[in-house]
């Protein structure tokens, strides 16, 4: 069966009375739109015609992992919504969007626009459920809740999230994208925080045959900060697209990225962030290191309305290339109306240093050490701008544990 | 088909028979009549009395544009332009042109004031009618005739061919033949398609190997240097370790009745030689409203076909309603370099979306790009560009900096690069800001008893320094000049 195939197979089929608006506005957009060629220059760098055409057949379903932090609450947003949570603070909804708060559900679909995103139209036309995190004004959610997400051989799923802070309160969300499986996922992730909420983000995609769009669109207001940091090692084909826009004064967003890729993996970020308001923040700091035949995509846009004086915004993308036959493709974009702004992107490609390899080889180090301990520290500066801790410890660990397989196997 | 067996003759009677076609004069005649079609194209071929390769390739140029649609990528907007409502060979000379200077924009007049032009000069630079028969535009500081006539003696010494590109179809067929097209294909874009259809003049340098030309070729000096039109085609060839500068345009504001102008430059350098082509650009940017400004629509691409050739673009952007021109390099011999430096200011209601292409695809390439964009006013200026390594590329090198200047908050500064590298021994840089002018810096320029617009001026062109060097020095002084006006009335 196509994507196609399953498409129509299923655009019927039975959800949530919640859902029903969103899915018939989703079909009708994605109808008209189809999946984006390059010819669309968001899509430029990024061919979905594999996805089209890749063969659903369920397969074997890879056991899940285990917890990435001790204690966390966890959620697997597969076919169905499988929860394991502990108590959460009164008021806060962790689950469905069935039995969401009305204040949540009105969200949905506002946020992320189905009308000119193919992707978000086809989770929206196919998305079974949506989970909501819904935080009241001033809560804090105590431990970080981690969704897995996996990918199944020869299954397409849309899994739907959508985030509700209001007022000063904050979350943890770590998402986990696990399945080594050549299966294809859709994800919309719908975020909207209010004055002076706090939002942490983190995503780990693993390596594999699957094909991965993660499309997150975030409202930050007033004095609200989102950060998010995505580490990707791997994947047949990986878009992590996020639209965010600064919507209320002083808001801080931040959308770091590191890809450690090889074989023949195709890893795209793309974001777009908007300044709206006064004395807005944004930074992205995007590393990449690319082996084998595998493609990194980096397309950033900062957009400062009229108005949204005194924007802060920085792009910083890097890659290093390993091999003859990897390709990265950058394209960091500023789009200014307003003048009394600071806004500065910079970009650069290349090999690892061989100043720097030659000056520990001096001190003894072998060759290869010295390039994995020098890589290593290259994506290490982006993990960095994790700022929780344990989290940081258990992503460089993921980071160390993919570069030293890439050690064996060139050793072997 | 019937064209490719059209003979010149057939052409010639084509021409003849008026009413059957149209025309409402016959072969004598100094221009066509409105609209673009076949016949069209076989005029001014004609007309030109070129051969029959060339006028077959015009039409294929044109069968292709026929098929083509308008760019619509660029962050600019105007009206639709109707191709069919435009002369494309010598507009009719009654009634376009205003009869003295009494009929010009004063803003206008006030900038050639500025800039200490002479009033007979300024006539020629407004197009003011009769003014195209007196001599050309440096005559109130020397004679240019003999002043051409010296430069023609001493250019021939050293064997440098500098002739309109009319004249080196006649007498070069071979070298024109071999090169034109060459690096911008006749299929290449839309305006250049229309270009290679209809393109009636423009300059045409040989300069032979081991030569460096004694002296800066400017289209300033040009004998045939009016009535280029509006489809201007340039073609340069540096030959084996050669030299030549060449620069273009002036600094002066020009009018002109074609409000469309889609030239294409063509650069060829070959083994060890240089090419530096400095540009200043100040045509009419239209009224308060951007009435009536110049559409530049330009196609400039150097090929660096040679081992360590070097092709270096400087450009200072101050006119035109509209600029859209990417000079680029195309990298092919090894070792070979590309510079483009840049400078685009756009006040009032001007669009500019300028920048450069680097291509990549010989081993040791360097390319530096260094792009300052100005806007003020309500205009919207966007750098665009491309570095692109393509895989057998060993070791290219990249340098790009691209700052934006902001001034006044109804403006819009835009950066769009495009970063493709296909190589791991290549390393690429990239680098752009924006900001707008600093307030201190400001502050201190008015303590020390400047007016608020001398020290905008002043403090742009030190933003644009690193440019401006680059200029050959019969320009530099006045492009600085230039910066200041251009932004007059963007602060306070």
């Amino acid at each position: 069966m196509t994507l196609h195939q399953d498409y129509e197979q299923r655009r019927g089929s039975a959800a949530p009375a919640a859902l029903t608006a969103l899915r018939a506005r989703g079909a009708a957009d994605f109808d008209r739109l189809g999946l984006p060629t390059p010819r669309v220059e968001r899509w430029k760098y990024t061919n979905l015609a594999p996805v089209e055409t890749m063969a659903l057949v369920p397969g074997a379903t890879d056991p899940l992992p285990a917890a990435l932090v001790a204690g966390a609450d966890r959620i697997v947003l597969g076919a169905k919504i499988e929860r394991s949570v502990g108590a959460l603070p009164d008021g806060v909804h962790l689950g469905s969007i069935a039995d969401a708060p009305d204040a949540a559900r009105a969200l949905l679909g506002t946020l992320a626009s189905s009308e000119s995103e193919a992707l978000v139209a086809l989770n929206a036309a196919l998305a079974d459920d949506a989970l909501v995190l819904f935080v009241p004004a001033g809560v804090a959610v105590p431990r970080p809740i981690e969704l897995i997400v996996p990918a199944q051989t020869g299954v397409a799923s849309y899994p739907r999230l959508l985030v509700v802070l209001e007022a000063n309160a904050s979350a943890t969300i770590i998402e986990r994208h696990e399945g080594a499986g050549a299966g294809f996922v859709d994800l919309t992730a719908e975020i909207a925080l209010g004055a002076g909420a706090k939002m942490r983000h983190w995503r780990v995609q693993v390596a594999g045959d699957a094909r991965r769009i993660v499309t997150s669109a975030v409202r930050a207001g007033a004095d609200s900060s989102y950060r998010a940091f995505t580490l990707t090692l791997g994947g047949r084909l990986v878009r992590n697209q996020c639209d965010a826009r600064v919507d209320g004064d002083n808001a801080e967003v931040e959308l770091d990225a590191a890809y450690v890729i090889g074989g023949d993996s195709h890893v795209d970020t793309t974001t777009r962030v908007v300044h709206g308001a006064l004395n807005g923040t944004s930074r992205q700091t995007v590393k990449g290191v690319l082996d084998g035949h595998s493609r990194g995509v980096f397309q950033g846009k900062v957009l400062v309305e009229e108005g949204a004086q005194k924007t802060d915004g920085y792009q910083l993308s890097r890659a290093l290339l390993l091999s003859r036959d990897a390709e990265v493709d950058v394209k960091p974009e500023l789009e200014i109306y307003a003048d009394d702004v600071k806004c500065s992107h910079g970009a650069t490609t290349g090999r690892l240093d061989e100043d720097a390899l030659f000056y520990l080889r001096a001190r003894g180090i072998p060759a290869q050490e010295a390039r994995a301990l020098l890589v290593e520290a290259f994506v290490a500066e982006a993990i960095e701008r994790v700022d929780d801790e344990t989290v940081r410890a258990a992503l460089l660990a993921l980071a160390a544990g993919r570069l030293a397989r890439d050690q064996q196997e060139l050793a072997a | 088909m019937a064209a490719t067996t059209d003979t010149a003759a057939q052409v010639q009677a084509l021409a003849d028979d008026k009413y059957k076609y149209g025309f409402v004069s016959d072969i004598e005649m100094d221009f066509a009549p409105k609209g673009l079609n076949e016949d069209i194209v076989r005029f001014i071929s004609a007309k030109k009395n070129e051969p029959q390769w060339l006028l077959d390739w015009r039409l294929k140029a044109y069968r292709s544009w026929l098929e083509m649609t308008e760019p619509k990528w660029a962050m600019v907007n105007y009206p639709e332009i109707d191709f069919q409502d435009a002369y494309y060979y010598a507009a009719p000379k009654a009634g376009a042109k205003p009869k003295s200077l009494d009929e010009i924009d004063p803003e206008l007049l006030r900038t050639y004031e500025k800039l200490g032009i002479p009033l007979r000069e300024q006539e020629i630079l407004a197009g003011v009618e009769g003014s195209e028969r007196m001599p050309v535009a440096v005559d109130a500081v020397f004679d240019s005739v003999s002043v051409a006539t010296t430069f023609k003696a001493k250019l021939e010494e050293a064997g440098v061919i500098f002739c309109p590109i009319s004249e080196a179809v006649q007498r070069y067929p071979d070298l024109v033949r071999r090169y034109l097209g060459s690096v911008v294909p006749y299929s290449d874009n839309f305006y250049a398609t229309l270009n290679s259809a209809v393109f009636t003049d423009g300059s045409f340098v040989y300069v032979p190997e081991g030569v460096r030309c004694p002296m800066e070729l400017s289209t300033y000096f040009r004998i045939n240097a009016k009535n280029t039109g509006q489809f201007e085609r340039t073609l340069i060839i540096a030959d084996k370790g050669s030299y030549v500068s060449y620069l273009e345009g002036c600094t002066a504001p020009q009018r002109d009745e074609n409000q469309l102008h889609a030239a294409v430059v063509e650069l060829v350098a070959l083994d060890d030689a240089e090419i530096k082509y400095s540009t200043v650009q100040n045509w009419y940017p239209g009224d308060a409203e951007g009435k009536g400004g110049i559409y530049n629509f330009v196609t400039k691409r150097a090929a660096c076909r040679g081992k360590n050739s070097k092709v270096s673009w400087t450009q200072v952007e101050t006119g035109s309603a509209i600029t859209w021109k990417y000079p680029s390099c195309i990298l092919q011999g090894d070792g070979s370099q590309g510079e483009f430096y840049s400078v685009a200011i756009a006040n009032g209601k001007q669009q500019a979306d300028t920048g450069t292409k680097m291509i990549h695809i010989g081993k040791n390439t360097r390319s530096r790009i260094v792009s300052k964009g100005i806007s003020a006013g309500k205009a919207q200026n966007t750098y665009r560009g491309l570095v692109r390594v393509l895989p057998k590329a060993e070791n290219a090198r990249n340098f790009t900096q691209c700052d934006s200047l902001l001034i006044g908050s109804t403006c819009g500064a835009h950066t769009v690069p495009y970063v493709e590298s296909r190589n791991p021994t290549a390393s690429l840089e990239h680098e752009a800001t924006t900001a707008k002018i600093n307030d201190d810096q400001l502050f201190y320029c008015r303590q020390r008893g400047l007016s608020s617009e001398e020290a905008v001026a002043l403090i742009v062109n030190g933003f644009c320094r690193e440019v401006m060097q680059h200029l050959p020095m019969e320009f530099a002084v006045e492009a600085q000049k230039l910066i200041g006006i251009s932004l007059e009335g963007s602060v306070g």
